[in-house]
């Protein structure tokens, strides 16, 4: 587990702060301390730990001969087997780990990788521009899986991904998604599994999603896509979009060249918040209805932690799971940084901290939940 | 605050740490308050500031009184315990007692699931943690019993005491 060696730090301060710490000692586990919120959770945690083994051990009816047999029936091989495998993983059991990494598995890859795909970003931006000068007539047309883009993939945990316009995308675990991102247009392509897209605002660039044949246009919404084998579900929390199919890649490459228009696309169906569509391999819409936006959206992490976000970019967070979208309507409400963690499933929580603030309103309307503030919004 | 905390009540503070820390983690109403609160030690730490860092001479002690201080306007917030005229002292006296039936059926829960983890440990980690725990033996003291360094005992109850956290953390 992740938080293990926090748990581990927050244990063995614990002890060492019942021993008559010196002053130096202090001063760096004050230092500890004031790390994250998480450590004075865990050391708060561990505190309660404490009182509770009290208890629990007084329980224990075993003598303390007893426990010193106990302790030796343990040999002292297995125990030192069981430690070096522990700490020192061998190759075949690091085996599974390197694979994760290879697809960009979430947990492996520390923070090195995303500054990375930052500058790819740009620098296929600046690409893409010149692509688009020297064949005009064509980019209107859905690119071709040759052209360039930047995969990401989900390794074993649900992968995060904020693209420079915004945009938060979840991929379930072993989804993959191809981006392309230009001036005029942008395109995500879900190559595999599942995702959960909430669309950054940007009304010069469109942008659309494509699951194999069919392409989605959104409209400022928040909305899921799972693919398998060519079929596309979709489902939109919030918001609305419409489904279109696309012509065939020939079809649209001769049209192009003979008449310079782009091919039509059929628009196949137009979804809002709490619908879901089956669309076929062949473009068939096979289901259209109500959706079960929990059932659709359980791969989500069952929590949302922040450090230091703003109440805006919490509240978009939530929009994930939540048929009922939180809009802040106050700049400055928007712009206060919180930091702690939610149950994701439980809005209610966030919406009544920050209904605690001073100033604050909360509305709650048929489609959605407004913040504003009454007056005085600058004390906040 | 801490600059003028007597060593008696940090002394106070620290023994009564894992009461307070019950109250903070488990019997506030709602499960985000825990949080809310634990948010704000945080920030009351950080702007403890670094000047006067070296004033405060225990962070432990400090740490608990912010909390108790936390509780208290809580309390008031919540206006279900009106503790106005009362010191930190009382307040904390006040978290030793539980205030519905419920704490208690959780309480006797709580230490059955933490037996069954115990139990689990590995049977030298076992043996050091109820030794410690229940018999108040010092590391060198169990650290003779069997045959291991000090060192290794306090190794030991660090794994334990981490083992059990994790544990009771995935039934919360």
């Amino acid at each position: 587990m992740n938080d293990r060696r926090l748990t581990e730090e927050a244990a063995t301060w614990y002890l060492d702060m019942q021993d008559a710490p010196d002053a130096r000692t202090q001063a760096q586990f004050m230092r500890w301390l004031r790390r994250s919120p998480e450590h004075v959770a865990e050391y708060l945690a561990m505190a309660q730990m404490h009182g509770d083994l009290r208890a629990a051990t007084a329980a224990e009816e075993m003598s303390l001969e007893e426990l010193r047999e106990l302790a030796g029936s343990e040999s002292a091989v297995v125990a030192l087997r069981a430690g070096v495998l522990g700490e020192h993983p061998s190759p075949m059991n690091r085996l599974p780990q390197g694979g994760a990494d290879a697809v960009g598995g979430s947990r492996f890859i520390g923070d090195a990788r995303p500054r990375q795909r930052r500058t790819r970003v740009l620098r296929w931006t600046a690409a893409a521009a010149t692509v688009l000068l020297a064949c005009g007539s064509l980019t209107a047309t859905w690119p071709s899986p040759a052209e360039p883009g930047i995969r990401y993939a989900a390794g074993i945990d649900v992968r995060e991904v904020t693209l420079d316009d915004d945009t938060v995308v979840q991929l379930s675990p072993q989804s993959a998604m191809v981006v392309r991102f230009d001036t005029a247009a942008r395109h995500i392509e879900l190559v595999q599994g599942s995702a959960s897209f909430d669309i950054g605002k940007d009304a010069a660039r469109p942008m659309k999603v494509t699951v194999g044949r069919q392409q989605i246009d959104d409209v400022g919404t928040v909305f899921d896509v799972q693919r398998s084998d060519g079929a596309a579900q979709v489902t939109v929390v919030s918001g609305q979009v419409s489904v279109w199919n696309l012509p065939s890649p020939w079809l649209a490459r001769a049209r192009a060249r003979l008449t310079g228009t782009p091919a039509p696309r059929d628009r196949l169906v137009d979804l809002r918040g709490g619908e879901t569509a089956r669309v076929d391999a062949d473009g068939h819409v096979t289901g259209h209805g109500q959706a079960n936006v929990v059932a659709t959206t359980q791969w989500l992490p069952e929590d949302i932690r922040f450090h230091d976000a703003t109440v805006a970019e919490v509240a978009r967070r939530f929009n994930a799971y939540s048929t009922k979208p939180l809009v802040v309507d106050d700049p400055e409400l928007a712009r206060k940084r919180i930091s702690g963690v939610f149950h994701a499933r439980d809005p209610e929580a966030f919406i009544a901290y920050v209904d605690s603030l001073p100033h604050v309103r909360v509305d709650r309307m048929t489609d959605r939940v407004r913040f504003s503030t009454t007056h005085h919004a600058t004390q906040l | 605050m801490s600059a003028e905390t007597p060593q008696s009540w940090a002394r106070l503070l620290a023994d009564k740490g894992p009461t307070l820390a019950n109250y903070f983690l488990r019997r506030v109403s709602h499960r985000w308050d825990a949080q809310d609160l634990v948010q704000e030690v945080y920030l009351r730490l950080l702007r403890s500031g670094d000047a006067s860092a070296g004033a405060v001479r225990n962070p432990e002690a400090y740490l608990f009184t912010v909390a108790a201080n936390l509780v208290k306007e809580h309390a008031q917030m919540q206006q279900r315990a009106p503790i106005s005229s009362e010191g930190l002292e009382e307040v904390i006296e006040r978290l030793a007692t539980p205030c519905h039936a419920g704490a208690d059926v959780d309480r006797a829960l709580r230490r059955q699931r933490l037996a069954t983890l115990i139990g689990r440990l590995s049977p030298k980690c076992r043996a050091v943690l109820v030794m410690h725990y229940r018999d108040d033996l010092s590391y060198r003291e169990i650290g003779e019993r069997l045959s291991i360094s000090s060192n290794m005992v306090k190794k030991y109850i660090v794994k334990g005491l981490a083992a059990c956290r994790q544990g009771m953390a995935r039934y919360e």
